[in-house]
């Protein structure tokens, strides 16, 4: 089966357009991969295909690149029957991860996807590290926002202990006393 | 974070002159209407009319005072700032500083929020920057047809400005504490970048060069612990929200002059298109969950005013830029959306009365918090100010005067107070239109200005116009507010709805369900004093003509069509319609070829059956959502979701419950596999199957 799968796909799609991956690329519709006429790993083929066109690898060579590394990299995790498509977009994902990694960074999760779709713009140079868990944001450091008191002013008679009035204060407010002594009544 | 060295001491002698003429006008009222009141000695209606009035005129008399202050800084070219200094900041200070614009949205349009972000990132990239900034998008959104739609326009906007200004989404599953929480977790997780952030509203757009200038006042002014920028109203053509555009451009500009002169570092922060200190406000403006049950205990609504109270009382100030432009928001585009929005600050405001007496706080920060509590009270106090008005009116009308007192061989005139009660009319119409007047009088300072607002004619008809319909609307406004006020205190809380933006006018529908109750009060009011008290029917007939025609005149001051035809007649024009800066020219063209994101072949399904279905969609959500350990009864739940998902198709489910699904990358890997496994099981087609998972 390995032979027969290594046959199928291109090793060296950049430069060689041969065999299946030339096939499907060229009938990608003609061939469902609910077909059961048509080999398993030629319907794994179809599959992985429909799936890089419909993520936006619309570089024949480049679709070749992926279609390739995917299929080895179901093979060596013993995947290529029928393999669930989980498995497939797991592994796609891998491989686009491994063709876009740059300076020994890989991109986790599905990343690899979002490059593709936005036909291989790279995120804003400065910004996220690629190995970070997000890449809307960069990296959180938490360091919370103390909540603060608001408790209500209560007012205290303390400071009449230590109240003090000057002369002219105190003659002042007597006058003030006498006046509304006469005045109000 | 230590204070630097402590700045010159207040304005205090302005502040004390300000103090001085409000008291002083508002005692000669109250000794006027006195005078009248105390004829035959004072009835508890009277000094009830009495006390309720002075509150009221100390209210309008301190906006008058503080537009003629205003006024009067402008004519003389007191506008100098010598401590918030504006030059370039110091070659010695190597380190350029980070700024973050955050945008918290909840729910808004995708299109108009990137029109606004794209707008203010293409007029910064025109400016020479010293400094790094980046742009937060800090999503609180529910809505996940919207969720995914910003997601969409993100990829977009951060691909557009790769390599110039970093742009970031985040998307809150949970919206903890409102918008404040919004903010407070950016400060919290990335706050540790940046020196300053920029607040924005989903709605606002600022200039580079405003932003720019606020960052360099900040770098030279280490005190500051922020700048607020007027935001001028723009770019909605209703009539109701042009007059609103119009009286802000005329009558805003004096006011925030004398607002910015008397209060200098005292000065407040209004929610958005600020500038802010990150440090001093992570470490003094984590907002605590007041006691209590809403509306007045739990989480705080208004936060804006309570953080630049607690930026005080940590010794940080908190000024106002009214000398630089650049800063734009738009408004409710009708008079009911005016009103829905007037329903969530009147909440957060009268929130804080339990926030007045806090420990600490400075004498203007409890200004402030009064001043915003007063600013929708004052609408029932002038409802309250009317009813015993007319109730004293009746009392007067069925007294009979005594001409022959026993014992008393005079007769006993009746003395005329037609005098004073004239001029106390005269001082109060004078002190509510002198603003007015004083802004327009400003247009004439600057000739640009005034031809901008379409010259000295045109500009005045549009005032007189402006005046007209604030005499007709504002007794609405009056009932809306008590209304609010009402209701809160009777304990009913506001929902977290997102602002209408958008021109859309009023249905004779929508019209009659917010107004036929002011209409009813009105007729009756009318009726009664007619009937009743003939002479006071006429005094109040201004008043009553408004809501009693408020149903027509709602629907007619939310027309576009109207707004258009007043503007091609140069009426109510303002210098951001006939001579828009160049941020607004780039906000206009963003909005004019805003285009859906969407994916062609899977353009008629939702966007949440394009993230199930389509490879882009699908990782762009998956990589942007946060890892978050589930327990396994909630992960039966969402596999008991996606089941029914299969079954029934994505009309099965709620908007939480897609919300959820969305919300969990397993979920959303599950389903992005079972929608292609649907795919090879279905007949042959072209493309790949938006309905994939459900059709399984």
């Amino acid at each position: 089966m390995e032979a027969r799968l290594t046959d199928l796909l291109c090793d060296a799609p950049v430069h060689s357009s041969a065999g299946a991956c030339d096939a499907i690329a060229m009938h990608p519709a003609a061939i469902h991969p609910a077909n059961d006429k048509v080999a398993p790993q030629t319907r794994l083929l179809i599959r992985i295909d429909r799936y890089l066109r419909a993520a936006g690898a619309t570089n024949p060579a480049l679709r070749g690149r992926l279609m390739a590394a995917t299929a080895r990299d179901l093979l060596a995790r013993g995947m290529i029957a029928e393999p669930a498509w989980a498995e497939i977009v797991a592994a796609i994902d891998r491989s686009l991860a491994e063709e876009l990694a740059t300076e020994g960074k890989t991109l986790p999760r599905a990343r690899g996807r979002v490059a593709l779709g936005l036909a291989g713009a790279a995120a804003p140079a400065s910004g996220p590290d690629l190995s970070g868990p997000d890449w809307g944001t960069p990296p959180r450091r938490a360091s919370a926002m103390p909540a603060q008191d608001l408790s209500l002013w209560r007012p205290s008679a303390g400071w009449l202990l230590h109240l003090q009035l000057s002369r002219r204060a105190q003659g002042l407010a007597a006058c003030l006393c006498w006046l509304a002594v006469l005045i109000v009544p | 974070m230590s204070l630097p060295a402590p700045a010159n001491a207040g304005p205090r002698r302005r502040r004390l002159l300000l103090l001085l003429l409000v008291v002083a006008s508002t005692v000669g009222a109250v000794v006027v209407l006195g005078t009248i009141l105390a004829a035959d000695g004072f009835s508890l209606l009277e000094l009830a009319i009495l006390v309720l009035f002075s509150a009221l005129f100390a209210w309008i008399t301190t906006s008058c005072w503080i537009t003629v202050i205003g006024f009067l800084v402008r004519l003389l070219g007191l506008r100098r700032r010598p401590r918030l200094q504006d030059a370039a900041k110091p070659v010695t200070d190597a380190r350029p500083s980070a700024t973050a614009l955050v945008m918290p949205v909840y729910n808004e349009s995708p299109e108009r929020v990137v029109a606004g972000v794209r707008a203010t990132l293409e007029s910064l990239c025109e400016q020479k920057t010293d400094g790094r900034y980046d742009l937060y998008i800090l999503s609180d959104t529910t809505d996940p047809e919207i969720w995914l739609a910003e997601e969409l326009a993100w990829s977009r906007l951060n691909r557009e400005f790769a390599g110039r200004v970093d742009v970031y989404y985040r998307h809150r599953p949970r919206n903890l504490a409102r918008k404040s929480g919004n903010i407070a977790d950016f400060c919290e997780s990335w706050g540790y970048r940046y020196e300053y952030m920029v607040v924005l509203d989903a709605d606002s757009v600022m200039s580079g060069d405003c932003l720019t200038r606020l960052v360099r006042r900040m770098d030279r002014n280490p005190r500051v612990g922020l700048i607020q920028v007027p935001p001028v109203p723009v770019l909605r053509e209703s009539l109701f929200a042009r007059s609103q555009q119009f009286a802000s451009s005329v009558y805003g500009p004096p006011f925030a002059s004398g607002l910015a002169y008397w209060l200098e570092g005292d000065s407040n922060y209004w929610g958005h298109n600020a500038i802010i200190r990150v440090k001093p406000f992570v470490e003094h403006c984590g907002l605590p969950v007041l006691p209590g049950r809403e509306p007045f205990g739990g989480e705080i609504l208004s936060h804006d005013f309570v953080e630049a109270a607690l930026l005080r009382r940590a010794g940080w100030e908190v000024w106002l830029a009214d000398d630089l432009g650049g800063s734009f928001e738009e408004p409710p585009p009708t008079l009911i959306d005016h009103a829905k929005r007037d329903r969530r600050w009147c909440q957060g405001n009268l929130q804080h009365i339990g926030v007045l007496a806090a420990r600490g706080l400075r004498p203007l920060s409890r200004l402030h918090l009064g001043m915003g509590v007063m600013s929708y009270l004052s609408s029932l106090l002038w409802l309250l100010l009317l009813v015993l008005s007319g109730l004293e009116a009746l009392r007067q009308t069925q007294t009979e005067h005594i001409y022959f007192i026993e014992g008393d061989l005079f007769p006993n005139w009746p003395v005329s107070y037609a005098f004073e009660a004239t001029t106390l009319l005269a001082i109060t119409l004078a002190i509510l239109y002198l603003p007015k007047l004083l802004g327009y009088f400003t247009l004439f300072g600057d000739s640009r200005r005034l031809v901008a607002h379409g010259g000295a004619v045109r500009a005045f008809v549009s005032v007189v116009l402006e005046s007209l319909m604030s005499i007709l609307l504002a007794p609405i406004l009056m009932l809306f507010q008590s209304g609010f006020v009402i209701s809160i205190l009777a304990g009913r809380t506001v929902r977290w709805a997102p602002q209408q933006r958008a021109d859309e006018e009023t249905s004779w529908r929508e019209a009659i369900a917010a107004h036929w109750a002011h209409t009813a009060m009105a007729l009756i009011a009318g009726t009664v004093s007619y009937l009743y008290i003939p002479s006071f029917f006429l005094w109040l007939t201004p008043v009553l003509l408004g809501p009693a025609l408020s149903i027509p005149l709602s629907r007619f001051t939310s027309r576009v069509d109207v707004g258009r035809k007043l503007q091609a007649w140069g009426i109510f024009l303002t210098p951001c319609e006939s001579d828009p800066p160049r941020v607004l020219q780039l906000l206009v063209r963003n909005m004019s070829d805003r285009t859906p994101d969407v994916v062609p072949e899977l353009a008629t399904s939702s966007l949440f059956e394009q993230a199930i279905a389509d490879p882009f969609m699908n990782a762009l959500h998956r990589t942007l959502l946060e890892r978050q350990p589930r327990a396994k009864s909630e992960r039966l739940r969402l596999d008991g979701l996606i089941a029914r998902l299969q079954e029934n198709g994505s009309q099965a489910l709620t908007r939480e419950e897609k919300r959820d699904l969305l919300c969990d990358p397993t979920s959303m890997a599950t389903l992005h596999a079972l929608a292609w496994q649907a795919r090879d099981e279905a007949p042959a087609n072209g493309g790949p199957t938006p309905q994939g998972a459900a059709a399984h």
